[in-house]
């Protein structure tokens, strides 16, 4: 077994053969050692590879810089999961171009009971981030495995709401090695996701995220997942490529709905008018999951336990308290001034002069009101001179 | 024969009286020059002896020596054509020698005897009124530039004729000169022309009054230029010793035009492709740069982040110390460069940052494009703001009647209006040389951290603030500073001694990109 996950390893790191034909290798030679095993002439014979990469092929599985690589990769405890083996992940084994081989730092997410991927923009609004963050939050307090991408912006909020539920579970996938974080500021949550989670990616340690690897990387974020949720996509976003990856691999998708003119949100609500379903608040997802995700031991059969729906019912019933609290303390804690200009901000970023000129009032009031607000936590500059409202 | 003529001589910025010496005895006809002349002066020789023939006065054959002293300035130019000729003039009996030592000379000569204009004619007045010197024969086109001038009895001469006559007989020119029209035209830009903007203007207020250097930042097109070339019209009025230091500059350039003098503060606007010579002065026989033909007026420097670092770099000591020196081929000459700096920049690649709905550029390439700034010329900005997109198109008012209609009104009610902007700076300023009697420097911006605690006293809730947005900024010491000092400004602009929580909110909105965000 040990010898077949390194011949699995030897064929797939081999530049240019991609998922395909490893596969159809395999099937030829019976085995990946067979395949590893064939010489040249057997390789081209089989009419998979042409004279050229069969050479390329058999000149890579026979370097011995593979068996160095594969020895580093087992002390990075990195595990390796091939297509056929049974620990491969049922939902990637139906999608189109399926990995022939998945490279994982921490474990892969439980087939059961459910899986959801939060996707959405690097360069997000704190109204994204905040709803984010409360889906992945609310997801893993249900049990559900979160799944996203480790990007700035949105992913990154969707992991860090996992993360914040104790025993939440959230996965990551990348775009290049394992072993290497990107983006490096993300490199707490990457460290504790290899603890609490995983990271997973077909392409060997050491490969950098190139721009290519992006799109390819999606169709396994949807592909592990029953539903896609897209948080925050502009019109042509790289958040609709994984819709695209969902769609064709049939996965339910879903959308949080921004403003009518809000173009942050406009992706978004185009998906809504195309039928995605709508989010309007995390458990919206989890009734999703249960009235039109089919599991093989039965239709809608999931129930959360008592604990987990009483744990979620605690949290929308404090975030209801927390919003009370809010509105309770601005009538108290804030001056008149500060007041006015509270109603005039909003959850997308205003200029000081668009504030000035909405409020009527003088300039330097204006200011003293908002840096006031922000040290006290409603505001937030979300640029030099721009500011938003905190949810 | 002997004769004496007082001239003058460039050198940087500032005017040396010299003697020209004109000797003509029986001899070998020869013309002789000598006390460290540069090659233009020395081509004088034909125009002055064409010159003289032409109007009349054919020249002897005989041996002429000319000598110019001090010899130890190097003298370049055309200015001595005209005293040269005056001493021969002198020689042959034909200007009377009781009259030299009365007058200043300087002037280039044509082959028919015409005075043509030169560079740096109110440098050199201005010298010899320091020396005693109180008649001065310049030529006609330079005259204006010597408007200021007071208790002096300039002529200006279109010929070498008129000059022969002026010498002999003192009533035979008007004297005096025409006044221009005061340079008082009404069409300066003026900040109530621009629409909105109200955070840009405030900063810029806050900045003449303090006399910080600003950093302006926002997408291409919301008229920062627009806003920085107004600047001159807010700081205070210039003196007439201001007048005549900075004409004098422009005079020795050449960019006088010949007509009037400098009467408003200047603006300059050096484009990123400057050289460090052409930003800086120097050449063979330094000449004034940029930041030298912005002085005691505004520097604007657009698209920062595409200044070479080089010649960022080497601004920072002039502007520090409000001079620069240049030393070429051991000429060594300093030139004032005492200015308010203002620049713009894009606040990322594609300039749209913050607005997310149009600018994707990551956090990694907007540090990336900050990052190319040099980070010590960085920090002579006391404050940064950002100047958004304004909400519709115009900039300025586009209805011409209705702007000149309602202009007189505007300018009087408008709190932006450059009179009312100006009337503020000029109180802050005088608060402040007042508070600074004592002091070698006389604006907030030139404050020494040490003095910040004897004249920067906050009270209670300043103080907290204060304290709050150093650790939520994480400010570096330099930052902190930078905030009581535009603090102090501010206070000062509200006539307040003591710095209170709504100064360093403004200040705080205002602060200068830290290292942190780079
Ligand atoms: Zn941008």
């Amino acid at each position: 077994m040990e010898m077949e996950e390194y011949y699995d390893f030897l064929m797939s790191s081999c530049p240019g053969i991609g998922n395909h034909r490893a596969e159809k290798l395999y099937a030829m030679f019976g085995s990946s050692k067979g395949a590893v095993e064939a010489s040249v002439t057997d390789l081209v014979d089989s009419g998979i590879l042409k004279k050229e990469e069969g050479e390329i092929f058999y000149d890579h599985v026979r370097s011995g810089a593979n068996y160095q690589a594969y020895c580093q990769l087992k002390k990075d405890k990195i595990q390796l999961v091939s297509v056929h083996q049974k620990a491969y992940p049922t939902r990637l084994l139906t999608i189109p171009n399926r990995p022939y081989l998945l490279y994982i730092k921490g474990e892969l997410p439980k087939e059961q009971p459910y899986s959801v991927a939060v996707v959405g923009a690097r360069t997000c609004t704190q109204y994204g981030e905040t709803m984010a963050f409360q889906i992945g939050r609310q997801l893993a307090m249900a049990g559900v495995n979160v799944i996203s991408g480790l990007a700035k912006g949105i992913d990154g909020a969707a992991h860090r709401g996992a993360l914040s539920v104790e025993g939440g579970k959230t996965y990551a996938c990348l775009a290049g090695g394992v072993d290497l974080c990107f983006p490096r500021e993300h490199i707490a949550m990457y460290e504790e996701m290899s603890e609490r989670g995983g990271l997973i990616s077909e392409y060997p340690p050491g490969m950098k995220p190139l721009a290519k690897h992006f799109p390819l990387r999606n169709r396994i974020i949807s592909g592990l997942s029953d539903v896609v949720v897209v948080v925050e996509a502009r019109e042509r976003s790289g958040s609709l490529i994984t819709v695209d990856a969902a769609l064709e691999q049939n996965r339910m998708v879903m959308a949080v709905p921004g403003r009518m003119c809000d173009k942050m949100s406009l992706g978004c609500n185009q998906l809504l008018k195309l039928g995605a379903g709508i989010v309007t608040r995390p458990r919206d997802i989890l009734e999703m999951l249960t009235q039109e995700v089919f599991h093989e031991d039965g239709y809608g059969c999931y129930r959360m336990d008592e604990e987990k729906e009483e744990a979620l019912r605690c949290e929308e019933q404090s975030l209801k308290e927390q919003e009370k609290v809010k509105d309770h303390s601005l009538l108290h804690s804030l001056s008149a001034q500060e007041q006015m200009i509270y109603k005039v901000l909003d959850c997308t970023p205003k200029s000081i002069n668009q504030i000035t000129e909405e409020s009527k009032m003088k300039i330097g009031m204006v200011i003293e009101a908002l840096v006031s607000m922000e040290f006290k936590g409603f505001v937030k500059e979300s640029a030099r001179g721009s500011f938003e409202r905190l949810l | 024969m002997l004769s004496k003529v007082y001239s003058a001589s460039i050198l940087g910025v500032e005017a040396s009286i010299v003697e020209v010496e004109v000797d003509m005895s029986n001899g070998l006809p020869v013309f002789h020059m000598t006390g460290y002349l540069g090659a233009r002066v020395r081509e004088a020789e034909d125009r002055v002896k064409t010159a003289v023939k032409n109007v009349n006065h054919p020249i002897p054959s005989s041996h002429i020596v000319i000598n110019v002293s001090p010899a130890s300035i190097r003298k370049s130019g055309t200015m001595l054509d005209l005293p040269i000729a005056v001493g021969i003039l002198a020689d042959m009996e034909i200007i009377r020698k009781s009259a030299l030592e009365e007058f200043l000379i300087v002037g280039e000569l044509s082959l028919d005897g015409k005075v043509n204009p030169i560079p740096g004619v109110l440098a050199m007045v201005h010298e010899a009124k320091k020396r005693g010197i109180k008649k001065a024969i310049v030529p006609v086109r330079n005259l204006m530039e010597t408007e200021l001038m007071e208790d002096m009895m300039i002529v200006g001469a279109g010929n070498l004729a008129e000059v022969i006559d002026v010498m002999n007989d003192d009533d035979a020119l008007p004297v005096g000169c025409p006044r221009s029209s005061e340079g008082l035209s009404g069409n300066e830009p003026d900040f109530c022309e621009v629409k909105g903007q109200e955070m840009a203007k405030q900063a810029i207020l806050i900045a003449a009054c303090g006399r910080h250097n600003l950093l302006m930042s926002g997408p291409p097109g919301t008229g920062k230029t627009l806003l920085a070339s107004r600047i001159p019209s807010i700081l205070p009025r210039l003196t007439n010793e201001e007048m005549i230091e900075i004409s004098k500059i422009y005079s020795i350039c050449g960019l006088l035009d010949h007509s009037s003098v400098i009467r408003k503060r200047p603006f300059r606007a050096p484009h990123h492709t400057i050289s460090d010579v052409a930003m800086l002065g120097g050449g063979a026989f330094p000449v004034p740069g940029e930041i030298t033909l912005a002085h005691r007026g505004v520097l604007f420097l657009d698209e920062l982040t595409l200044f070479r670092p080089f010649t960022l770099e080497s601004m920072r000591q002039p502007l520090e110390e409000g001079e620069i020196k240049v030393i070429r081929n051991g000429i060594s000459v300093n030139f004032p460069s005492d200015l308010m700096l203002v620049a713009a920049m894009n606040p990322c690649k594609c300039g749209y940052y913050p607005d997310r709905s149009r600018c994707r550029c990551t956090d990694y390439d907007i540090k990336r494009h900050i990052g190319h700034l040099s980070k010590p010329f960085l920090d002579r900005f006391d404050l940064m703001v950002h100047v958004d997109k304004p909400k519709y198109q115009e900039l300025v008012w586009e209805d011409v009647e209705e702007a000149e209609a309602c202009k007189e009104l505007r300018i009087l009610k408008d709190p932006y209006s450059s009179k009312s902007m100006q009337k503020v700076v000029e109180r802050v300023v005088a608060i402040q040389k007042e508070r600074y009697r004592k002091e070698e420097f006389s604006y907030n911006k030139d404050l020494p951290a040490k003095a910040l605690e004897t004249y920067c006293v906050l009270d209670g809730e300043g103080r907290a603030l204060l304290k709050r947005a150093y650790e939520k900024y994480s400010l570096s010491a330099r930052g902190y500073n930078k905030i009581i000092k535009v603090a102090r400004t501010i206070a000062d602009m509200e006539g307040e001694e003591y710095i209170r929580a709504p100064h360093v909110s403004e200040a705080i909105i205002l602060r200068n990109l830290e290292e942190s965000e780079m």
